[in-house]
């Protein structure tokens, strides 16, 4: 088996800084942000989010750029942000629509305001260029399951986002530090089309997107009489993960049979300090008390899992640096190629 | 005070030559006392004449701090191998050795005690003017009650110092309202600022009267009882310090004296006295008193809060009204450049 | 500062020796990493000489030393096990051995080649394990302490461990400053004579010699004056854990190596006491002292106990007194030394020498983006 001993050129930034790929973030779950403006630190910046009268969320620069006073200390007056020192008043789009006492308004009295969407329950913010280079994507069983189907969670890293979202390429960790007992090997491939994720969500387009397929015989040990019990073993299991830079959407069949859909994002605060957000809708199955069994089940073996990488996320090696790769490591060098081709696409004049 | 091991490294606050608090003089006692000021690491202490000396930390034999020392027959003894330096920070003696090294000195700041505070001049070995006049304190301090304040902010001097040259935000955060907007003027002549202290050297010296009329109290206030038609401000001072008259109707309501105390980047202290103007009548005085300084409290948390989360980083875009504010920082970089430049000849201290 | 190639620059203070450093100023040496009871089966994430580091057993109990992120993806070893005398990774199992090469991989046949981590020398002794910092290989043997070795039952005593924020040099030098015991510590002696080694023979007490050019050593020798418990009770407290009450002259002799010590102290000829003193340098301004104190057994239970007691007063005052020092004292400053500071000159001058003995290739600046 050959060692690719140095990436190249597509990982060469990987050392520096904060290494964010141009692309969609949480900026946080959409009920921690109401009528107050609330201070928020992302890609290392200090910024304010903020609704507008008709609810509409905003996510600018901080800082006003009178004299530097925090917007984040301000109210929403008349659907637009004002600044507690002076009054000066800022619309969504970072522009300055009002001061006080003046009339005519500077025009370099605007604050940077970043692109937004709400979607999932979250506020996403795009960054990396004024404007999106591809639309946010979605994972659409996330707004219809309810009831006993849906569940969140989020926890604060220290690692960095490429860490977090190249886990899903990496089989190998599953045997070792998830301790999936199997009698047979784990496959992973690349998937090329993302006509190959269909029933993922509405298509990403194609440079944004990237797929992967991992598989892996039914479980055998302690941990097969555990899932035995509990109904949870197959013979086959497939994991699909599709996404764009900085978030996935992942799919898992037991036999063929979809058990979840899962979408895997990130909140980047400042280098070295990542949230992972975790949102799934469970498929449902027939039956009050097998549905909530089945639930339960996979609740448990989600949450579990993750837990299970916090501890290596939360004391691994700060920063992006490029490692050694053996030939099983083809879908993390894969994905960190790709990675890094939207990092040095952002255009971004801090 | 705790003292952080960040060994002789001073930071650069882009400060004002002028007259900082270093700390109030109640907490100067018999030990030495290390003191962080101007970006510095330095020591406070007391002479044999009970006269306050502040002064480099580290001793020049082997760099260990004088605040661990003792201060034996009026001079300040290093605990380490017993060096003692006298007020003027010169050695006078070295256990064990006759001749003194050269470099055998520290050189103190100048060094003034008055009005509860120890004060200390930055910029340069000599104060370029004295430390200004505040009567209210002292000849006519029986006309007053008075109090003590101290804050802790992360705004830098200036910002801190600008506030008052910035009557816009007086509207605006802190909602004094009146019929017609309030209005400021810089002064040109010392004798306008006259109720405020005897004239400051010409050069450093920087002034402003705030007016408002047809003053709209807010409901609370007149809840209380106060009435006034007409609010203003006397402010004028140095760079590092201020005085203020305040006025109600006409008649002279308080005073206060401002100085600062610039510990290191992002961090100052903004102490200094408050004093409430007596009628006569024991009760009014009381109720006068509690509600000044209850507004008081009030206009400083909402300055704090702007202080804590602003940031200084960007000269900031002006507009109309911002002129008074726009003097006084040129006023105010006049007095940085002249620091640099006094400190540049001076010995590294 | 010295650059890199040791020469020193041309601009310097009156005695000509470049400023203190500020920062590591790490002496090529042996340096405690740890005390052998923290290291049991379980890897142990340490921090030495500013860098991130892991230290763990190997079947035979050996402790290794090594940086701690693997090789493959960064993962931190210290979350890792130890299974049949290999370190193994947690995140996708790869095996390192003692020489910190990666001699296992799941399911796979060929290892790459730089799939290694470099550990540092390692000898576990005196209860710890001490790390050698500045080159591939050790350039001298780790000194020996008789006391902790043949001579054990000889003697009896206590470990100890203070942390400081001061520098390796600060802690080393600190007993060949002869001058603060009398000012510092309040030592009344009269007459007092100190001098600089310069013949190992004269240090045999200590221990075994130390190769040459590593070795430094002083000794120190006076009359302690006696006070009166009533008129000065501090006084007479400090001279008697001084002097133990065994008589009024008090010899000290100081030797070692650039980053440890060794202590014998005398009162009227007879031994008291040694001391082994090691330093770890966690990180810039984070060093620690640890080592043995040691009190000799005399012929009654009763007289050792109290010389024990006496001694760990001594010990234990006298650190209290120097750690404040330490963590405020100033570096990268001058210094306008005195009649009495040319043994610390000296000193200076040659832990400084062995602070340019370091291979670049293995120096730890104080900069993070340094190679693991």
């Amino acid at each position: 088996m050959r060692a690719e001993a140095d990436a190249g050129p597509p990982c060469a930034r990987a050392d520096q800084g904060f290494n964010l790929a141009a692309s969609w973030y949480i900026v946080l779950p959409s009920n921690e942000l109401r009528n107050n403006p609330k201070p928020v630190e992302l890609f290392g910046r200090q910024l304010v989010a903020w609704r507008d009268r008709m609810g509409r969320p905003a996510l600018m620069a901080r800082e006003c750029p009178h004299m530097g006073a925090s917007l984040a200390q301000g109210k929403v007056v008349n659907g637009l942000l004002q600044c507690p020192f002076h009054h000066w008043r800022f619309a969504g789009t970072g522009a300055c629509v009002e001061v006080p006492g003046v009339g005519r308004i500077p025009k370099s009295a605007s604050v940077r305001s970043y692109p937004v969407v709400e979607r999932h329950g979250y506020l996403w913010a795009w960054y990396g260029s004024s404007e999106p280079m591809f639309p946010l994507p979605e994972l659409p069983a996330l707004d219809t399951c309810s009831g006993i189907g849906g569940f969140r969670f989020a926890d604060t890293t220290r690692a960095t986002v490429r860490r977090i979202m190249e886990n899903t390429y990496d089989p190998d960790h599953l045997v070792v530090l998830h301790g999936l007992e199997v009698d047979g090997p784990l496959g992973a491939r690349i998937l090329t089309d993302p006509d190959e994720t269909p029933d993922h969500g509405p298509p990403i387009p194609a440079e944004a997107w990237l797929g992967a397929e991992l598989t892996w015989p039914g479980y055998v040990g302690k941990l097969g009489a555990l899932t035995n019990v509990l109904g949870a073993n197959a013979k086959r299991f497939v994991l699909r993960v599709d996404g764009w830079p900085s978030g996935q959407r992942v799919l898992y069949f037991a036999d063929g049979v979809l058990q979840y859909r899962l979408l895997l994002a990130t909140t980047p605060i400042r280098p070295n300090c990542t949230v992972q957000h975790i949102a799934v809708a469970v498929e449902r199955v027939d039956g009050y008390w097998r549905n909530l069994m089945h639930y339960l089940v996979n609740r448990l073996e989600i949450t579990f899992a993750s837990k299970q990488d916090l501890p290596i996320f939360n004391t691994i090696e700060p920063g992006d640096r490029h490692g050694i790769y053996l030939e099983r490591d083809r879908a993390v060098l894969r994905f960190r190629k790709y990675y890094q081709s939207w990092v040095n696409k952002v255009n971004d004049d801090a | 005070m705790i003292e952080r091991k960040r060994p002789g490294q001073s930071v650069d606050l882009g400060l004002a030559a002028g007259w900082y608090i270093a700390l109030p003089s109640p907490s100067l006692g018999v030990k030495p006392r290390a003191l962080d000021l101007f970006g510095r690491q330095l020591v406070g202490w007391r002479d044999g004449d009970g006269r306050a000396v502040i002064m480099p930390r580290y001793c020049p034999h082997l760099s260990a701090s004088l605040a661990l020392g003792k201060v034996i027959d009026g001079c300040l003894r290093c605990s380490f191998h017993h060096w003692c330096f006298d007020g003027t920070g010169a050695c006078v003696e070295i256990p064990g050795v006759k001749q003194i090294p050269k470099s055998a000195h520290q050189k103190p700041y100048p060094v003034v005690e008055r009005y509860g505070f120890v004060w200390a001049w930055y910029g340069g070995a000599e104060a370029l003017f004295p430390l200004p006049d505040f009567p209210a304190l002292e000849s006519d301090r029986d006309d007053y009650l008075g109090y003590a304040f101290a804050n802790t902010t992360p705004a830098s001097p200036r910002r801190v110092l600008e506030n008052a040259f910035d009557y816009y935000h007086f509207m605006t955060l802190h909602g004094v309202r009146s019929e017609e907007s309030l209005r400021l003027t810089m002064l040109t002549d010392q004798a306008d600022a006259a109720e405020n202290g005897p004239p400051i050297a010409a050069e450093a010296w920087i002034g402003a009267l705030l007016e408002s009329r047809n003053l709209r109290l807010p409901k609370a206030l007149t809840a209380l009882g106060v009435k006034g038609k007409q609010f203003s401000l006397l402010v004028d001072g140095w760079p590092g310090g201020q005085r203020l008259t305040f006025y109600l109707d006409g008649e002279v309501l308080a005073k206060e004296l401002l100085g600062i105390t610039p510990v290191t980047c992002g961090h100052t202290i903004l102490q200094g006295w408050s004093l409430v103007r007596r009628s006569g009548r024991v009760l009014r005085d009381v109720s006068t008193y509690l509600i000044y300084r209850g507004q008081h409290w009030i206009g400083t948390r909402e300055d704090l809060a702007i202080y804590r989360h602003a940031t200084e980083r960007r000269s900031g875009v002006p507009v109309r009204y911002d002129q008074s504010v726009l003097r006084f920082r040129q006023h105010y970089q006049k007095w940085v450049e002249r620091a640099e430049s006094v400190e540049r000849r001076g010995a590294v201290r | 500062m010295h650059d890199k190639r040791g020469r020193e620059p041309t601009k310097y203070t009156t005695t000509g020796l470049p400023p203190n450093p500020s920062g590591l100023n790490l002496a090529a040496s042996w340096y405690v990493g740890l005390s052998s009871r923290k290291l049991h089966r379980k890897p142990r994430a340490l921090t030495l000489f500013g860098r991130p580091l892991v230290a763990w057993r190997d079947d035979i109990g050996r402790p290794v030393v090594m940086p701690r992120f693997c090789p493959h993806m960064g993962a931190s070893l210290a979350l890792g096990k130890v299974v049949d005398g290999l370190l193994t990774c947690p995140f996708h199992g790869w095996r390192f051995d003692a020489s910190g090469a990666c001699s296992a991989i799941p399911r796979v046949e060929r290892i790459p080649a730089t799939a290694h981590r470099t550990p540092y020398p390692t000898i576990e002794r005196y209860d710890h394990i001490w790390v050698w910092y500045g080159s591939a290989e050790p350039m001298f043997p780790l000194p020996d302490f008789p006391a902790m070795e043949g001579a054990r039952a000889e003697y009896v005593g206590f470990r100890f461990s203070d942390n400081t924020s001061g520098t390796v040099r600060q802690l080393l030098e600190n007993s060949i400053d002869y001058f603060h015991f009398l000012t510092l510590h309040g030592l009344d002696m009269d007459p007092l004579h100190f001098e600089l080694l310069h013949d190992q023979a004269k240090a045999r007490d200590n221990g075994r010699t130390i190769a040459d050019d590593a070795w430094f050593g002083v000794w120190l020798e006076g009359t302690l004056k006696t006070s009166r418990l009533l008129t000065n009770p501090t006084s007479w407290v400090r001279s008697a854990v001084t002097t133990f009450g065994a008589g009024t002259r008090l010899q000290l002799l100081v030797d070692g190596w650039p980053g440890g010590q060794r202590f014998t102290t005398y009162i009227d000829g007879q031994e008291i006491w040694k001391v082994l003193m090691g330093v770890t340098p966690i990180g810039p301004y984070r060093t620690t002292q640890q080592g043995w104190a040691l009190v000799k057994k005399t012929n009654k239970h009763w007289k050792t106990f109290l010389y024990l007691m006496l001694f760990y007063a001594q010990n234990r005052g006298g650190t209290m007194q120097d750690i404040p020092i330490y963590n405020t004292t100033a570096t990268g400053r001058d210094a306008a030394y005195v009649r009495y500071d040319s043994a610390l000159v000296k000193y200076r001058r040659y832990y400084q020498s062995w602070v340019d003995r370091v291979d670049p290739a293995f120096a730890c600046t104080d900069d993070a983006d340094a190679k693991p």
